[in-house]
């Protein structure tokens, strides 16, 4: 595998990235809407785990693929109304927010190239890899040592939302209590 | 990025990049063949009930009971439990009394939530 191999994974992800993000905003369809996001976060979780990052790649697929979409995809089903199309955005809008689109994602690839991380991030690419497997052994032994407590916290959080979904699954078919 | 020093993270994910294009391949094929392949023809038979099944009636996108949301939401919480299993999973050998101690409080707590949530009937449909 030569550099060459790697930016065309690195393409490959971005385009993955960008065009169902652009797809998204073209289409009209809510439902087509939340598939093209698939593509999306697949193709984030990708550039995430070229830089390293595993646990953040895998949980993107986890989490946001495997969940949050879905959630989504229930809220489309349990909300919409028929049919369900959005109205076409008016050419009077689009075109001062594109301008608007472009000039920040120009003064943000400015800034994020010239920042000083960025070259250290190729850096280290380069020589050891960030890319070396395991930011979840690491985060993992955290967890369980010097953040054990935000660690068992964050289930009274996971516990909280239980009771709350709960409570309103009782409330919602509140016919029959 | 050197030629000749491959980045660990080929290595690595290697196999599941050669996955997913396969995968990717295979069905992207698949739909071209049948689109280049497959007969057209529309007739009034088409898209009858084929052999044992049934007309549709009603309308493909309507609205779905509010409940399902209830299952989606606690979907979501596990599978946000699972995000922590893995990291704890990974490193579970390193001390692996005191890991079990601190993922059985984990545990717990999320089974006093479910404990309560099934009490209070979120699992039934009634």
């Amino acid at each position: 595998m030569s550099d060459t191999a790697f930016a065309a994974v690195f393409y490959l992800f971005a385009a993955l990235s960008v065009v169902p993000a652009i797809m998204i905003f073209v289409g009209r369809d809510v439902v087509h809407g939340a598939f093209w996001l698939l593509g999306t976060l697949a193709g984030f979780a990708g550039l995430y785990l070229m830089l390293g990052a595993d646990f953040l790649g895998f949980t993107q697929i986890l989490v946001y693929i495997g969940g949050i979409l879905v959630l989504l995809l229930f809220g489309v089903m349990l909300t919409q109304r028929t049919p369900v199309l959005l109205g076409r955005t008016r050419a009077a809008r689009a075109i001062p927010a594109g301008i608007a689109t472009v000039a920040l994602g120009l003064f943000l690839a400015k800034k994020l190239i010239g920042a000083p991380g960025m070259s250290r991030l190729s850096e280290s690419l380069k020589v050891k890899g960030a890319t070396e497997p395991g930011a979840t052994r690491e985060l993992g032994s955290l967890l369980l040592t010097d953040y054990i407590l935000p660690f068992e916290i964050a289930s009274v959080v996971l516990l909280a939302a239980l009771v709350g979904a709960a409570y309103v699954a009782r409330r919602g078919s509140g016919e029959n209590p | 990025m050197r030629g000749d020093n491959p980045p660990p993270v080929f290595e690595t994910y290697f196999g599941l990049l050669v996955l997913l294009t396969l995968s990717a391949g295979l069905a992207a094929a698949l739909l071209a063949v049948s689109a280049v392949l497959g007969p057209r023809r529309h007739e009034s038979a088409t898209l009858d009930p084929y052999e044992c099944g049934v007309p549709s009636a009603g309308d493909l996108r309507r609205r779905t009971s509010v409940r399902y949301y209830v299952t989606a939401v606690l979907f979501i919480l596990f599978d946000l439990e699972v995000a922590f299993l893995w990291a704890w999973a990974v490193v579970f050998h390193e001390s692996p009394l005191e890991n079990l101690a601190a993922m059985g409080v984990f545990i717990g707590v999320l089974g006093v939530g479910y404990a309560y949530a099934w009490a209070k009937g979120a699992f039934e449909w009634d």
